[in-house]
């Protein structure tokens, strides 16, 4: 049966040309925000999955999609996993400008075709709190205040 | 029609392929090599395949030759997967001893990884006062105001 080996999610997912192995940046455990609705710019979606060679297929269909609470920010798209006659694979999942309209628990899911389960990875988008407003707002105005020299 | 760069000595990869005894020490010594780090920086990895198709599709095969294709697909296997992998692939090797072999070692250790843009949905606005279902149960903390002193 093939499993998923780790999902995580950061602003970018790198793959090095020479090595061959993936780097996350910036892994996303939460997000605090200014104002809603908002848009993260970058985020990036790393699965690492592993198979057996022997019973399971070397082509297999899956999805993704993004939900907050009930809403849905992207809508279930296919992907499809070509493991090459290999036992590992891994698939990057970019999502180039995440619209966030309210605060609340984001959940990105990763689902194989025919998995009884999705592989869930969520994470909680609050607004800053008034402390990290007004510090925000202090380095702003701070770094407004700095002399060009 | 590509043909071997005259600036790469080919002296060195003839006295590697004659020295090497086993399709690890072939590959070990070549990968190491100067020649073939200057092979893979100066072609792409069509480029790589398709000389090496030239030099084991002649009928007459001197040992240059042999050492010179040896050579280009160690060179390929320097290349990124991702752009070499369909090239690598393609290759007819049977001529060559090692030459499956050596195929082998470098496709060994690759993790095939795709790479997936996704679209999200366009930016929409909710109502003024709803919130998505997640947010009812975990209401955010009163608003406290602090008050800075400057």
């Amino acid at each position: 049966m093939i499993r998923v080996k780790l999902m995580v999610a950061g602003s970018h997912v790198v793959r090095d040309a020479d090595t061959n192995t993936v780097s996350v940046f910036n892994i996303l455990e939460g997000l605090a925000v200014f104002a809603f609705p908002a848009v993260v710019q970058f985020v990036a979606i790393l699965v690492m999955l592993e198979r057996d060679q022997s019973t399971d297929p070397a082509v297999v269909d899956a999805s993704f999609s993004a939900h907050l609470g009930d809403l849905t920010l992207v809508p279930e798209s296919p992907v499809r996993i070509d493991f090459e006659g290999k036992i590992r694979s891994r698939q990057i999942l970019r999502i180039n400008g995440l619209a966030i309209p309210a605060p609340g628990l984001l959940r990105l899911t990763f689902k194989l075709s025919g998995a009884p389960d999705a592989t869930v990875y969520s994470f909680d988008v609050a607004r800053m709190s008034p402390e990290q407003q007004i510090e925000i707002t202090n380095a702003q105005q701070s770094a407004q205040e700095v002399p060009l020299v | 029609m590509i043909t071997w760069p005259e600036d790469i000595d080919s002296s060195e990869l003839v006295m590697t392929y004659v020295a090497a005894n086993t399709p690890a020490y072939l590959f070990k010594r070549l990968r190491s090599s100067d020649s073939v780090n200057r092979l893979a920086k100066a072609f792409a990895p069509e480029e790589l395949g398709e000389l090496c198709t030239t030099l084991l599709s002649s009928p007459v095969r001197r040992q240059v030759d042999v050492a010179r294709a040896y050579a280009l697909i160690v060179a390929l296997g320097a290349k990124d997967d991702h752009y070499r992998k369909g090239v690598l692939r393609a290759l007819d090797l049977a001529v060559l001893d090692w030459g499956n072999a050596i195929r082998g070692m470098i496709t060994a250790r690759d993790i095939p990884t795709g790479t997936v843009t996704i679209s999200p949905l366009p930016v929409m606005p909710l109502p003024a006062g709803a919130v998505p279902g997640s947010v009812k149960s975990t209401p955010l903390p009163p608003q406290t105001v602090i008050q800075v002193s400057r």
